[in-house]
């Protein structure tokens, strides 16, 4: 079926019309330059493309792996060598695609089930995608002192963008893209205390793995297991 | 032109920020197997059983080198000799290294390192100053980040530790230790506490010259901290607004526990700049004729001392 999508500004203007049927493939550099000029572009760009689940997963992945370097103190920590850290970072990254997938369906079951929204299900795993754009800066999050507020900061404009993209793209009003989100996070949050327990733990496995020895998630206490209790 | 500038500025600002926390992260972690050059540099020294106590200096974020010191720094040790006559000072720590090695030592960049100490001259406001102090600055930063501060600061303990069997501190002793700490040196001093108490049986004071501080752990694992404050230090000010934790706000916090128990004393001083002049080593001014700012900062240390003495 050849469907036509129209961008409408906010002033009511008809910004552009993109038939789907002629889209070639976009880049991931092409969505994040989108990302910066307007939202309304990128769900232009990005959302109907062909090759959109490539650019979803590349999207996810390059964040997960952003993520995983911004926060690798505590791998280091642990005093893994460079080759085994090399491995726990793409596994962190890998593990963060599923994360993505999981708060996907979680905001998917909430919006469907709670608000009855009716949505195109890999169009729907897209637009959330677009989310994940400001964690791909979160490798600033190594910086020191100002590190941990900026990886803050970028899951919090995540989210603000979030409920941005599902107003724009979908037929939520910003109040129930807003419930939306809050209520899919707890859900996620309970799924992940309760029956998610042993998907997490496997995830923690799997890294472990990659780094070859168990991994001590607290700094000072990996630091003392290192040492024996002295510096 | 000046957007490319900025932008390049930018980038470096970054990469800095980015390659800050290596240092101390490669030191812990030891991939590239680091010669143990500290061990060469401050080999142990017989110890000194009848010191009274031991003085260790760690210096601000203008420094370059251990064992070189700016001449201000210089005439506080002269000073300090004189007052404390029976001091061991320790100054041979350049507390921004893990393994005590000068910015322009071997290292990858110390060719800029070189180049920026010889073209700076006596102000810090040059772009060479502020670059060596920006470097520091951001070890600083390390040693406050709940992150990497608890690896940075068992490698400032380590140093210390070093320093005093250098100096020939018994360690079965209960000699007490003052960790000297300007500017940013402060933060390492405080940073260092909880390391430096699995090693030493005696007390560990802490004097902050104008430091520059987040709250932190060893406020509380500290015998005692005292904090210099100048008059007008509006780089010691910034840093009570730079560390959120060390606003009254935070009831919880270290530092401000450390407060309520009576842990630290904040001493006022006439000191009217953070460095260079007017600052609290200058020997040439002061707030009336008879003591200049250096005077009266080597009389508040000595009293200081000779209080927790009992001299």
């Amino acid at each position: 079926m050849r469907t036509i999508w129209i961008c409408v500004t906010e002033l009511g203007d008809i910004a552009y019309r993109i038939n789907v049927d002629t889209l070639s493939n976009i880049s991931i550099w092409d969505v994040i330059a989108a990302y910066f000029v307007g939202q309304d572009q990128l769900l232009g760009t990005m959302a109907f493309a062909a090759n959109r689940t490539a650019v979803t997963l590349q999207i996810v992945f390059l964040a997960g792996l952003s993520d995983a370097i911004g926060n690798s103190v505590i791998l280091l920590a642990n005093r893994i060598r460079p080759f085994r850290f090399a491995l726990a970072i793409l596994a962190n990254a890998m593990l963060f695609l599923f994360g993505y997938l999981a708060w996907s369906l979680s905001l998917l079951l909430i919006t469907n089930r709670v608000f009855g929204l009716a949505i195109d299900y890999p169009f729907f795993f897209s637009i959330v995608a677009l989310s994940y754009i400001p964690i791909l800066f979160s490798v600033f999050s190594f910086f020191p002192y100002f590190g941990y507020p900026i990886n803050l900061l970028l899951y919090g404009i995540s989210a603000i963008y979030l409920i941005r993209i599902l107003v724009a793209a979908t037929e939520l009003t910003t109040t129930r893209a807003f419930f939306s989100t809050i209520l899919g996070f707890v859900f996620l949050s309970i799924i992940r205390a309760t029956i998610g327990r042993p998907v997490i733990h496997f995830g923690q496995w799997v890294v472990s793995t990659a780094a070859g020895r168990k991994l001590e998630r607290n700094i000072e206490t990996a630091l003392n297991l290192q040492t024996g209790g002295q510096q | 032109m000046t957007g490319t500038i900025i932008t390049i500025l930018l980038i470096v600002l970054m990469l800095a920020l980015f390659t800050a926390p290596f240092e101390a992260l490669e030191w812990w972690v030891d991939w590239f197997e680091d010669d143990p050059s500290i061990a060469k540099i401050l080999p142990p020294a017989p110890k000194n059983e009848d010191a009274p106590y031991y003085l260790v200096y760690l210096t601000g974020i203008g420094s370059t080198e251990p064992n070189k010191h700016a001449w201000r720094e210089l005439q506080l040790f002269e000073r300090l000799k004189k007052s404390l006559p029976n001091a061991i000072i320790v100054d041979n720590i350049f507390p921004y290294s893990m393994n005590n090695v000068a910015l322009t030592g071997n290292r990858l960049f110390s060719w800029l390192w070189k180049f920026a100490h010889q073209t700076r001259s006596s102000s810090f406001v040059t772009p060479a100053g502020i670059m060596i102090n920006f470097r520091n600055m951001t070890q600083v930063g390390v040693s406050v980040d709940h992150r990497y501060g608890p690896i940075y600061d068992r490698g400032s303990a380590n140093l210390v530790r070093r320093a005093l069997e250098n100096h020939g501190y018994p360690f079965e002793s209960n000699i007490p230790v003052y960790l000297l700490g300007n500017s940013g040196g402060a933060q390492i001093a405080i940073g260092a506490v909880p390391y430096l108490k699995q090693h030493l049986n005696g007390p560990i004071y802490v004097i902050s010259i104008g430091g520059v501080f987040g709250s932190d752990r060893g406020h509380i694992q500290s015998t005692h901290f005292y904090h210099l404050v100048g008059k007008r230090d509006n780089i010691e000010r910034l840093g009570r607004i730079l560390f959120p934790r060390r606003w009254p706000f935070w009831r919880r916090s270290h530092w401000n526990q450390a407060l309520n128990n009576g842990k630290v004393t904040i001493i006022p001083v006439h000191a009217r700049a953070h460095t260079g002049r007017n600052s609290y080593l200058d020997p040439k001014r002061g707030a009336n004729d008879s003591q200049s700012y250096l005077d009266e900062t080597v009389a508040v240390i000595t009293r200081v001392i000779a209080d927790r003495s009992n001299l």
